[in-house]
């Protein structure tokens, strides 16, 4: 195992220089001078301070050094500056990075809560109705483009019946002390009871829409990853032994599905972090996503270059994550 | 030949996919013959008709789906939009399969520095989710119809890489590859005429079931404002344009959502039928 996992360690040294170099490109790709982007306002810096910049980011280098100028910046956490907010594009992600991960977090809980048990109930009655309605919501959950969701979800619990809030993290007027910036945990260790009602049902919304083909894979895959495992002679042998039709199928069964589900959620976390874009900008949330549609309309490439690169790193080390879990989980990898 | 009649068989034997086949065929014709079957110019408004409700919820027929917020015929609209889904979702699925298996070809068939690097490619592309790297290539790119096509394509061909590699890795190692190298066949015969046809089948599954991301990706970005530009019809667009107006006139939204599902939805059964049918494993 231990082979294996070196192996992907190099793998992903590969893979990471490879979304820098990606990555790398996107300004040197966009219409304008890097420098004059960086500056926003080009009329407003002087050619003097044009050309100290230039220097001082190594534009004026040849390309392989200016990419090893750019690796050198972005190790230590420097992406340059975001032209709407003259302030450096990490500094701007940090502030909006909470939104965004509670957001993501909250709905991939969600997700999972619902999948999985109704992925086992599918399996353990299959070809009974409840079998054929899960089959049917699974196909319309995979369809269902997240925005579209999110508008009907917005005006169903949003507007007709006026259940849910439709837009923002919590409600005006409601005031939580910041510690970490998700707003859940802040207003539990906060003791904020009123604070952390109004923060979940504002994530309520916005992460049903955003989970719900990850929901629809997940119990897609764990019912069929059953299916796969009630076929297996240990739970004949399980079954012999006299054991309930629940015991078998949770105690034994499922171990062994959850297996290959768990690659199937480290992927789907990649269309998580796509789908937030659309979502947050849908129920207006102060995340990640929304700044970064915003910011390819307001032409600030800065900031585009360091979300896609945090997006991809993300989902890289995610789906690292995932391998060694199933590596870990997988008796036959972990042994042979 | 025959296989063919066996997948036709197949695939007319399970019936959510032939209901699914039909509904996309019409869909394919109804997008084609728009022009002649829309009832209204799409881009022309006419503000007399500004917001008009559809024909079951008061509306006339002269306007059987409503009007939009400048008194554009909604129905007209659909048909148009239908028209960008569904080239976009062709030619980008057509280019992505097209190089993706010639890259996977090539990986797998010469393995060494050309598997290296090629797999690299692909391990660095699949790191970026499909709709943050096609909002970044937008950014770049700037928006419109060809710029779409050509960011799509660029992370499209991933997965057609990836599968096709893994199939012409089985099937290089087989006797009639062998034969065809034993005879004297030069590489380019051989990965046309033997690995090629082999490989084909995972690729019209792959390449079925790609139309329904392409559709929802192409529908995202139009959504965000990063697609086809107004005024020309697109249904992520017409959601866009109707969410303003989402609590009285919930048509304009809803209409395009609906035929975007019902597209997907085809799509995916359509390509998960056709997957059934060509896998010999799962016939009777």
């Amino acid at each position: 195992m231990l082979a294996a996992l070196l192996r992907r360690f190099s793998r992903l040294l590969w893979v990471l220089a490879g979304i820098t170099v990606i990555v790398f490109l996107f300004l040197r790709l966009a219409p304008g001078d890097p420098v004059e982007l960086m500056l926003g306002q080009a009329g407003d810096a002087t050619e003097a301070e044009v050309q100290r910049l230039r220097h001082e980011y190594g534009l004026d280098r040849p390309l392989p050094v200016q990419f090893l100028y750019f690796v050198g910046r972005a190790v230590r956490g420097d992406l340059g500056m975001s032209i709407t907010h003259q302030r450096p594009v990490s500094r701007v992600i940090a502030d909006y990075l909470p939104a965004t991960a509670e957001l993501t977090l909250f709905s991939l809980a969600l997700g999972l809560m619902v999948a999985l048990p109704l992925g086992v109930w599918a399996a353990m009655k299959r070809g009974s109705l409840w079998d054929t309605g899960g089959t049917a919501v699974t196909l319309l959950g995979v369809s269902l483009p997240g925005f579209f969701l999110g508008i009907l979800l917005v005006l169903l619990f949003g507007m007709t019946l006026e259940w849910l809030p439709v837009s923002g993290r919590i409600d005006y007027g409601v005031a939580l002390r910041p510690l970490t910036g998700f707003y859940l945990l802040d207003s539990l260790c906060t003791l904020n009871w009123r604070a952390f009602g109004s923060a979940f049902q504002h994530l309520l919304l916005p992460a049903l829409a955003m989970g719900a083909t990850m929901a629809a894979l997940t119990m897609r895959m764990t019912r069929a990853a059953m299916l796969e495992a009630l076929r297996e002679d240990y739970i004949v042998f399980a079954r012999a032994k006299g054991l309930s039709e629940r015991t078998v199928a949770v105690r034994h069964a499922l171990r062994n599905a959850l297996i290959p589900v768990v690659s199937v959620v480290g992927l789907q976390v990649g269309a998580l972090l796509g789908g937030n874009m659309v979502i947050e900008t849908v129920f207006s949330w102060p995340g990640l996503g929304r700044l970064c549609v915003e910011a390819v309309h307001a032409r600030n490439y800065p900031l585009v270059q360091g979300i896609v690169l945090l997006y991809a790193v993300t989902f890289v080390v995610v789906n690292l994550v995932t391998d060694v879990l199933y590596m870990v989980l997988n008796p036959k990898v972990r042994v042979g | 030949m025959r296989e063919l009649v066996v997948v036709w068989g197949q695939l007319r034997r399970n019936k959510a996919a032939a209901v699914a086949g039909v509904a996309l065929a019409l869909l394919v014709a109804a997008a084609l013959a728009a022009p002649v079957l829309a009832p209204h110019d799409p881009l022309e408004g006419d503000l007399s008709v500004r917001l008009a409700p559809p024909v079951w919820s008061g509306g006339t027929w002269a306007h059987p789906l409503g009007c939009d917020q400048h008194g554009r015929d909604v129905l007209s609209r659909l048909l148009h939009g239908a028209r960008v889904s569904i080239f976009v979702g062709l030619v980008v699925v057509l280019a992505s399969a097209a190089l993706g298996t010639a890259l996977g070809l090539l990986a797998g068939y010469y393995g060494g520095w050309c598997d290296r690097v090629i797999s690299w490619l692909v391990d660095t592309l699949l790191a970026f989710p499909y709709l943050v790297f096609a909002i970044g290539m937008m950014a770049v790119l700037g928006a419109g119809l060809v710029n779409i096509v050509a960011t799509l394509t660029l992370k499209g061909w991933v997965p057609f890489c990836r599968v096709v590699r893994g199939d012409t890795l089985v099937v290089r190692t087989r006797e009639h590859v062998a034969a065809a190298k034993a005879l004297g066949a030069g590489d380019g015969y051989i990965l046309r005429r033997e690995i090629l046809p082999s490989v084909l089948p995972s690729v019209l599954v792959l390449a079925t079931l790609t139309v329904a991301t392409v559709i929802i990706m192409e529908a995202s970005l139009s959504f965000l404002g990063l697609g086809v530009q107004p005024p020309t019809p697109t249904w992520g667009g017409m959601i866009a344009e109707g969410r303003n107006y989402i609590l009285n006139q919930w048509w304009l939204s809803t209409l395009p959502g609906v035929a975007i599902v019902a597209v997907v939805m085809s799509t995916n059964l359509f390509g998960e039928g056709l997957r059934e049918a060509l896998d010999p494993r799962l016939h009777d």
